[in-house]
């Protein structure tokens, strides 16, 4: 069985030096919540997997053309956003997020002030 | 969505779940950790159990470890040359690098903090059994210990034995026991359940 954050080679994340490389700390976090969800017992990983190859082809489908790769193409190829979609589908189809809850707080952070000391997604 | 904004989901997402308890953030911290930690030797711990359960492929890994793995297309790079090493009944082999910190990264990951330690590297030559002794492992008298000194040009990984008690465990399964340590050879599986 597919164990919690192995991947594909078609979906897997952007690696170097045997790590996988996160851009931003957001990544890692939505990273380890779907790992973390995963171990305990919410959904198992093919599910999350389905939902991701599922993201990744859309992508595919959208902004490449035939032959092209992911590298090749004009629109950056953003993998964490899609895991994220990914994660967000999957959790507000398992009715652990519900969409509504997450616009409504989404709006709330997005009405913040900038310069509002808040908290960027990380542990400080 | 701009970066920002993924920052702002990312972070209303894990808000959400530690709100309804089915999360906490610590817990998120140490699945980052862990998973660093695990990714790398994973790929080592799948050569180790084909290597257990294919004697062909066994013997073209020991042959030449650089062409074998090419089978596994692992990603995060390529390995310099690949030299595996086999723990038999008569011999025990450990990997080090007395100079820096060469290391079969794309099959072990990072190194541990303590493979960089100057006294494990400059003890270890010396005086393997002591070494191995502090890590847990008496590596019995008639045991040879064979020490592996690596460098920019030469990686190596040991292969461990598999306890006698997992024969019969699929290659799948085998590859979620096989730990780090013992594909640098400071310990052995043996008192592995």
């Amino acid at each position: 069985m597919t164990q919690p954050g192995e991947f594909g080679r078609d979906v897997a994340p952007p690696m170097e030096n045997g790590e996988v490389v996160f851009a931003a700390p957001w990544e890692g976090r939505v990273f380890a919540m779907a790992i973390q969800l995963c171990e305990q017992g919410h959904y198992n990983w093919a599910e999350f997997q389905g939902y991701l190859i599922e993201a990744v082809g859309a992508w595919d489908a959208e902004h490449l053309v035939a032959g092209q790769t992911r590298e090749g193409a004009t629109v950056p190829y953003a993998y964490f956003e899609l895991f994220a979609d990914a994660l967000g589908r999957l959790l507000a189809d398992r009715g652990l997020v519900s969409v509504d809850a997450l616009d409504a707080l989404l709006q709330t952070y997005r009405a913040r002030p900038h310069d509002h000391d808040h908290n960027h997604g990380h542990a400080h | 969505m701009s970066d920002a904004d993924q920052a702002l989901r990312a972070e209303a997402i894990e808000a959400l779940l530690v709100e309804q308890g089915l999360i906490t953030s610590a817990e998120i911290d140490d699945v980052i950790t862990r998973y660093n930690e695990r990714v790398g030797p994973m790929n080592g711990a799948r050569v180790v159990a084909r290597a257990w359960t294919d004697a062909q492929f066994k013997a073209r890994l020991l042959a030449d470890g650089t062409s074998a793995i090419e089978e596994f297309e692992f990603e995060g790079g390529e390995v310099e040359k690949l030299v595996v090493v086999e723990n038999t009944e008569t011999t025990h082999n450990v990997v080090v690098c007395t100079l820096c910190s060469c290391y079969p990264w794309a099959v072990l990951g990072l190194p541990p903090k303590w493979y960089k330690d100057p006294a494990y590297r400059s003890r270890v030559v010396r005086e393997p059994r002591a070494v191995l002794q502090e890590f847990g492992l008496a590596v019995p008298a008639e045991q040879r210990v064979r020490v592996w000194d690596s460098s920019a040009e030469v990686r190596y990984m040991v292969l461990p034995q598999m306890p006698t008690a997992w024969v019969g465990l699929s290659e799948t399964e085998l590859a979620t026991r096989v730990t780090r340590d013992s594909m640098i050879g400071v310990t052995t599986l043996a008192d592995q359940p």
